[in-house]
């Protein structure tokens, strides 16, 4: 069998519509079926109606199962169990479970000759074929006849072994073995099995009909096994599922709606929450045919908020989140309810939702359900309108229980495929729902909710650029407006929802069975809803709600959200103040896995904020770590990275895979990659330059700036043949190779021919200024590198050599020579440069770096005394460290680690972190990378990310606290900390 | 990258010379009493017009008490002889007020000003105050009074009375939240009273003060340590020791943060002080990297001029910034005294730095960078010389100065290397000596 596309099954749920009008026969035998046990229900029901309707419901049979199949086809309903039910068409599915039914004669063949040994074989067969067909139905129970199988293997492997018959060693083995194999396989389906036990009429009776009406035995046991999911658990939940739900339908769904009184809905009402948290997913589809129904005939409103609640909670028992996401089908439907509650709650200023499930003497065991402060009057008859009514939900939850949904239908989804566009648009949905339930939190002063509620609308924001979200609001605009139009349309027939809500007419479909509507029910905006044109003021806002009423983890989130936002509209010094100022660094390592995600995320996006702002050494930073971990797929949660060492389980992976973000969320990896390395080989080079001429003259060889980069270099020297650049890193070690050589020309060109960059967005004045700065770099590399042989160089010569105006020229060169990094001076009168450089003997240089060495014995072991002594402490060894590394004093991006010395530890500390520059940094990183090995990072990592970020501010940090925000951002504007 | 390009000193030049004008940001971390002289200073320097200068300080002064000093500027301002009655009205009451608090303070006045009472007071407070409860009939009451009364002094625009009774309400008051506003205060008065030798110590007590109060909330230290700065700024370019004193506070750790979180402009006085005074050179590093740091927060001609110079090492750059930085310190009410040594001060800082990466420079070209004739700058040229500050010559045939420069030879750098060494591994075996004794 081919496994089933999307395609396919798409067009069988069309087909399952078309034949439920056949389908009634099979109906009519589950209702007789029914008949015949509905004493043992009585006992247990509590419903006195159900004598009553035992009659009317069977004479409304003939009707009955073309409504519900027609309702169910409405609602756009996957529902597998009632497709088994088909016969004549061989879908894939039908073969499936034609294969099974086959394998399964074919088990009681061999059973009847004793051949163990063939069993075997086929019951591993079997269960093969029942994973599939599984997987082809979509069903969640197990088919009936694969049970009665097990029972019938199991009845006749104990008779087997109690008889003892002769048999081959072969077979004895195989029975030996499929003793074991049996016991244990069984143990798995013991609900199952003891429920076919215990009710085996139910199977034999239609079977025992079957022969003469359906010679075929495929399709009886077709039938029978869609007999047998739906009754797999019969025994225990009988009540629930059929006395309750499936018998009243008949009768309340064909009842006149005159007929339906206050009392019969909150009955139903109470039925259905009775049956919450014990029923499959048959009884579900069963039960939101039911309460949309009942939408329609609710008595008053708060009744109708009842009902909608309760179908609102029906259809999320219908999957659990961590396994599948809801179906679109399911997803627009609860949406739609959503809107309908909330537009109820606005029509309905005495209604009110609550948390808890109010108190209820009158209700008994009525938890957790519906029907509330009204139930008092469910004795009494209807209240009167406007009578106060607390019903319980919260639509916080709901909201955030639809988001979870949305996000989890897009990891499922291939982000190529049209399908990820569809659901894409459902965002709008999501926003709009988002802006109504917070309307409302902030009306009913639930402040709580109203945080959970903005972070989830920041969720849907922070990451858009301009664009996107012009796009998105277009878009809005234009559902808003359809909506309008429909709503126009279908206002008059049906109970659809004509309420005022924002000052807006708001119209839904009408979901019951009076009007058909295409299988996706579509989720109409509100047409009022507009998404604000302003983005980042609606972000601030919403930024600020929760910083006003969030708790600390919502608050941290709102904070790097906030950042992200920042750093993708190019406010690069915005968002590294307020990363800064949060502290919240500090704490990567005790935030929650998502947290540490966002973060991470936020300084990816920094360090491409900072490089398109030319700021390359502080790109640089930011990337470095999540580049030194060499897991960047894993830091940013965008895919799975395999690991060489470390096995993962099975339930970490899923814990992984549940931490991917969506699709359309992922930052580009090629992009963050060359961004990187670019920066990286752009302070590599003439660093690398300069670490040689040191060399050269005796001293200390400089650690690398970036390791990855070096690593990469070190591969390429180890390589024979070297091809053409292909990939980005080819052509990264292509420009570095050139740009050491001075040639900065091919190195931009190399860079520059990067596909990547189209995705950012000004590209042309990003490699601009990229261009000007491979110009500059060329130059200092090329000084750097070839003056020791030359007595004098022109400077016209190099303005004509790197293109660059003579100013420009001169001041580069004089930073290198006021830093002692090129020895030699301007001479002038003549316009050159003077270079006064000798290169040492080797006897000198030798000589230096014997001295050199000399020298660092002497510290280490001043340092070593003074440590045991006591009279130096780590930090002062830091600071003593840091002092000492001078790297290239502007532009060195040595990034030392802020955490360890500055404020905390007063004047010395600090000081050595101001007075040194480069040198140290490096270095602290290398030893926090092996206790980097967890999944994130370590507090350490903002330090290193922020190595030349404001190494006077640690004292503010430490003062400050991000649990404080709140109150610093009250003050002013944009400004975050500066009020 | 985008450096050397914002860097361009001509199109700034054309922009109004406003541009760089910090009154209005100052004002706003200053008492309002203060910011009268500032506005005193704007009318004289006729960069606003007088109105709009007249306008502002009614508005200052209709929150405070100087109510005849109000009706002279409302007169002015609306060329009348009127008095509007709301100020009348207003005049009574402050007298009225006045009077009450004085006759509430009466019996403090008179214990005061009588010395030998004064000596009868001890160092520690409560003992004073139970002794001036039994022997005076002073209570907190009254002392409370004396505090409103000195703020009253103080709003009316009777600073030395206000600055007289605050001394005495801080040795007698046992409020600790009062003090400090207490020493504001007296700061504040000794200020405007010009009276910056008491106003230096009140300001480093005040300054201690805050420093101890470290459970405050974040947001009030920064903000009264920005205060202190801007205050500060009053005393220090008018006390002879005034740089060094601002330089040591403005680069504590605690106040360069303030500075940078919250008053980015305060690294123009930073930068003036640390080009003045000459013996702090040591601290110009930290000063550059914290203007190239808050470069994209802040930037004025001064910073802009030291960060060409340091950090670009740009000297045409540095070289016009330098000419816009005369106008910005002649309109500035701080630094205006302060031009001529900073003036002459950023130029020899200019020079040096140019000679130190050059070996031989036209004279001509210098005289035109450094803005003088040839004349001056060989006589200049010639005095650095002699004050042993440059080490070069003047080629008077070829018109150039040439630099002197010597280089370590192979030689001499390993000897400079290894000298220390010798020193250092016999103390180093001496203290082990010793702890191996002990």
């Amino acid at each position: 069998i081919i496994p089933l596309g999307k395609q396919d099954r798409r067009r069988k749920a069309t087909m399952a519509s078309k034949f439920w009008g056949k389908g009634s026969d099979s109906e009519e035998e589950s209702s007789e079926e029914e008949e015949t046990t509905s004493s043992e229900e009585e006992s247990s029901s509590e419903g006195e109606s159900s004598d009553s309707s035992s009659s009317s419901g069977s004479s409304d049979d003939s009707s009955k199962p073309k409504k519900g199949g027609a309702s169910r086809f409405l609602m756009g309903s996957s529902d597998s169990e009632s497709e088994d039910e088909r016969r004549v068409v061989k879908s894939a599915k039908t073969k499936a479970v034609e294969e099974l039914q086959n394998t399964c004669n074919d088990i009681r063949n061999k059973m009847n000759i004793n051949d163990w040994s063939v069993i075997q074989t086929l019951f591993d067969k079997l269960n093969k074929q029942l994973e599939k067909t599984m997987k082809a139905t979509g069903a969640l129970g197990v088919p009936r006849v694969y049970i009665r199988l097990l029972v019938e293997l199991e009845d006749f492997l104990a008779k087997t072994l109690a008889e003892k018959p002769k048999l081959s060693p072969t077979n004895t083995r195989a029975l030996s073995r499929m003793k074991q194999q049996l016991r244990r396989h069984n143990a798995g389906y013991a609900e199952q099995i003891a429920a076919f036990r215990e009710n085996p009429v139910s199977d034999s009776e239609p079977e025992s009909e079957a022969p003469p009406s359906e010679p075929d035995s495929d399709s009886d046991d077709d039938g029978a096994a869609a007999r047998g999911a739906e009754s797999d658990d019969d025994g225990k939940f009988r009540l629930a599922r059929t006395g309750v739900v499936a018998r009243p339908k008949d009768r309340v769904l064909t009842m006149d709606p005159k007929e339906i009184t206050y009392e019969v809905v909150s009955k139903k009402l109470r039925e259905i929450a009775l049956a919450r948290g014990k029923s499959t997913r048959l009884d579900r589809q069963e039960q939101v045919e039911m309460l949309a129904h009942l939408a329609g005939l609710a008595r008053g409103p708060a009744q109708r908020l009842q009902v909608l609640v309760a179908s609102l909670t029906v259809v999320f028992d219908m999957n659990r989140p961590t396994q599948a996401a809801m179906t679109p089908g399911n997803w627009a439907r609860c949406a739609a309810t959503l809107f309908d509650i909330l537009a109820l709650l606005e029509a309905h200023p005495e209604l009110e939702l609550v948390d808890s499930p109010p108190e209820d003497d009158e209700a008994g065991g009525f938890e957790g359900g519906a029907a509330a402060g009204a139930a008092g009057a469910a004795a009494a008859g209807e209240p009167a309108p406007g009578t106060p009514a607390r019903v319980w939900g919260n639509l916080a939850a709901f909201l955030e229980r639809l988001d979870d949904e949305w996000n989890g239908s897009l990891k499922g989804l291939d982000p190529h495929a049209h399908e990820y566009m569809d659901r894409l648009r459902d965002e709008t949905v999501l926003l709009a729902l988002a802006a109504a339930v917070a309307q409302r939190c902030e009306a009913t002063g639930a402040f709580g909710a109203l945080a959970t509620v903005s972070l989830r609308r920041i969720d849907h924001l922070y990451h858009k650029t301009a664009p996107v979200y012009a796009a998105m609001r277009k878009l809005a605009e234009l559902q808003a407006a359809a909506a309008a139009a429909a709503g126009g349309d279908v206002a008059a027939p049906g109970p659809a929802v004509e309420e005022e809500e924002g000052g807006a007419a708001e119209g839904f479909e009408p979901r019951d069975g009076s009007a058909a509507g295409p299988p996706p029910p579509v989720v109409r905006l509100p047409p009022g809803f507009a998404l604000p044109a302003d983005a980042a003021a609606s972000l601030e806002a919403l930024v600020r709600t929760v910083y006003a009423h969030g708790t600390d983890n919502q608050k941290g989130q709102a904070l790097l959200a906030s950042v992200y936002w920042r750093a993708v509209h190019d406010d690069y010094h915005g968002a590294r103040d307020l990363l800064l100022s949060s502290r919240i660094q500090d704490q990567t390592g005790a935030l929650e896995n998502r947290l540490q995600v966002l973060h991470n995320r936020a300084i990816a996006q920094l360090g491409l904020a900072a490089f398109r702002a030319g700021l390359v050494p502080d790109a640089h930073a930011c990337l470095a770590d999540l580049y030194g971990t060499g897991r960047v797929k894993e830091l940013l949660a965008q895919g799975i990275q395999a690991h060489r060492y470390a096995e993962r389980s099975p339930e970490q992976e899923a814990i992984e895979r549940r931490r991917q973000v969506p699709f359309h969320l992922h930052i580009n990896l090629e992009l963050l990659e060359s961004v990187y390395l670019t920066s990286a080989l752009l302070l590599e080079v003439p660093h690398a330059a300069a670490s040689g001429n040191a060399t050269l003259a005796g001293g200390e060889r400089r650690r690398p700036l970036s390791k990855p980069l070096r690593r990469l270099l070190d591969n390429y020297e180890r390589q024979t043949f070297v091809g053409p650049p292909e990939n980005v890193r080819d052509h990264i070690i292509a420009a570095v190779r050139a740009l050491s050589t001075g040639d900065w020309r091919k190195a931009y060109g190399y860079v520059s021919s990067l596909a990547c960059w189209a995705l950012m967005p000004q590209r042309e004045a990003v490699l601009d200024a990229l261009r000007d700065r491979f110009k500059v770099e060329g130059l200092r590399t090329y000084l750097l590198t070839y003056a020791r042989y030359y007595s004098s160089l022109s400077v016209a010569a190099l303005c004509e050599m790197f293109d660059l105006p003579e100013r420009r020229v001169h001041a580069v060169v004089s930073r290198l020579l006021a830093d002692e990094a090129l020895a030699g001076a301007h001479d002038q009168p003549t316009g050159t440069v003077v270079v006064r450089a000798a290169e040492p003997s080797r006897l000198a240089a030798l000589a230096a770096g014997f001295a050199d060495r000399a020298a660092l014995l002497v510290d280490l072991n001043e340092r070593a005394l003074a440590l045991r002594t006591g009279v130096l402490h780590a930090d002062e060894e830091d600071g003593e460290g840091g002092g000492r590394g001078r790297g290239g004093a502007g532009d060195g991006p040595g990034g030392y680690n802020r955490r360890g010395r500055g404020g905390r530890h007063g004047g010395l500390g600090g000081d050595g972190g101001r007075g040194g520059r480069g040198g140290r940094g490096g270095r602290g990183r290398g030893a926090g990378g092996s206790y980097r090995a967890n999944f994130l990072a370590e507090p350490g990592f903002g330090g290193g990310v922020y190595g030349r970020g404001r190494p006077a501010r640690p004292q503010q940090r430490d003062d400050s606290n991000f649990k404080q925000l709140g109150n610093w951002y009250g003050g002013r504007g944009g400004g975050g900390l500066r009020n | 990258m985008a450096s050397l390009g914002a860097a361009e000193p001509a199109a700034a030049s054309s922009a109004d010379p406003l541009q760089y004008d910090l009154t209005t940001v100052v004002a706003k971390s200053l008492d309002r009493h203060l910011v009268f002289p500032l506005l005193e200073f704007l009318s004289q320097k006729q960069l606003y017009p007088a109105e709009d200068i007249e306008s502002a300080k009614l508005e200052l002064i209709e929150k405070t008490n100087m109510v005849d000093y109000a009706v002279d500027i409302y007169q002015g301002l609306n060329q009348t002889d009127e008095v509007p009655d709301s100020l009348v009205a207003r005049r009574q009451e402050v007298v009225n007020k006045l009077r009450t608090l004085e006759g509430q303070v009466k019996t403090i006045t008179d214990f005061l000003s009588n010395a030998d009472n004064v000596r009868l007071l001890k160092q520690d407070k409560t003992q004073n105050q139970a002794f001036l409860q039994s022997e005076f009939g002073i209570g907190p009451d009254q002392v409370d009074a004396l505090y409103h009364l000195a703020k009253w002094n103080f709003e009316c625009g009777n600073y030395s009375a206000a600055a007289e009774y605050l001394h005495h309400y801080r040795s007698l008051s046992t409020h600790p939240d009062r003090c400090v506003s207490a020493l504001w205060g007296k700061v504040a008065a000794d200020i405007l009273l010009q009276d910056f030798e008491a106003a230096m110590e009140d300001l480093l007590k005040l300054k201690d003060l805050l420093d101890l109060d470290t459970f405050a909330p974040v947001v009030k230290q920064l903000q009264s340590r920005s205060w202190l700065m801007h205050w500060s700024l009053f005393v220090f370019f008018n006390h002879e020791n005034g740089m060094n004193a601002l330089i040591d506070l403005f680069l504590q750790d605690r106040y360069l943060t303030a500075l940078q979180l919250t008053g980015q402009h305060l690294l123009r006085y930073l930068s003036i002080a640390v080009v003045i005074n000459k013996r702090r050179r040591n601290v110009l590093k930290d000063l550059v990297r914290v203007i190239q740091q808050e470069q994209y927060e802040y930037r004025d001609p001064i910073t802009e001029f030291l960060r060409c110079l340091f950090v670009e090492a740009d000297f045409d750059g540095a070289q016009a910034w330098l000419a816009q930085c005369e106008e910005v310190l002649d309109n500035d009410f701080f630094l205006v005294a302060a031009k001529e040594a900073f003036m002459d001060a950023a130029r020899t800082f200019l020079f040096e730095t140019y000679c130190r990466v050059h070996q031989q420079i036209d004279l001509a070209e210098l005289a035109g960078q450094l803005g003088m004739d040839r004349e001056a700058t060989e006589k200049w040229i010639v005095n650095l010389i002699r004050n042993a500050r440059l080490n070069a010559k003047i080629d008077a045939k070829a018109g150039t100065v040439v630099m002197q420069t010597e280089t370590l030879g192979a030689n001499d750098a390993l000897l400079e290397k290894a000298r220390g060494l010798s020193v250092r591994t016999f103390s180093l075996a001496n203290t082990l000596v010793g702890i191996l004794k002990a």
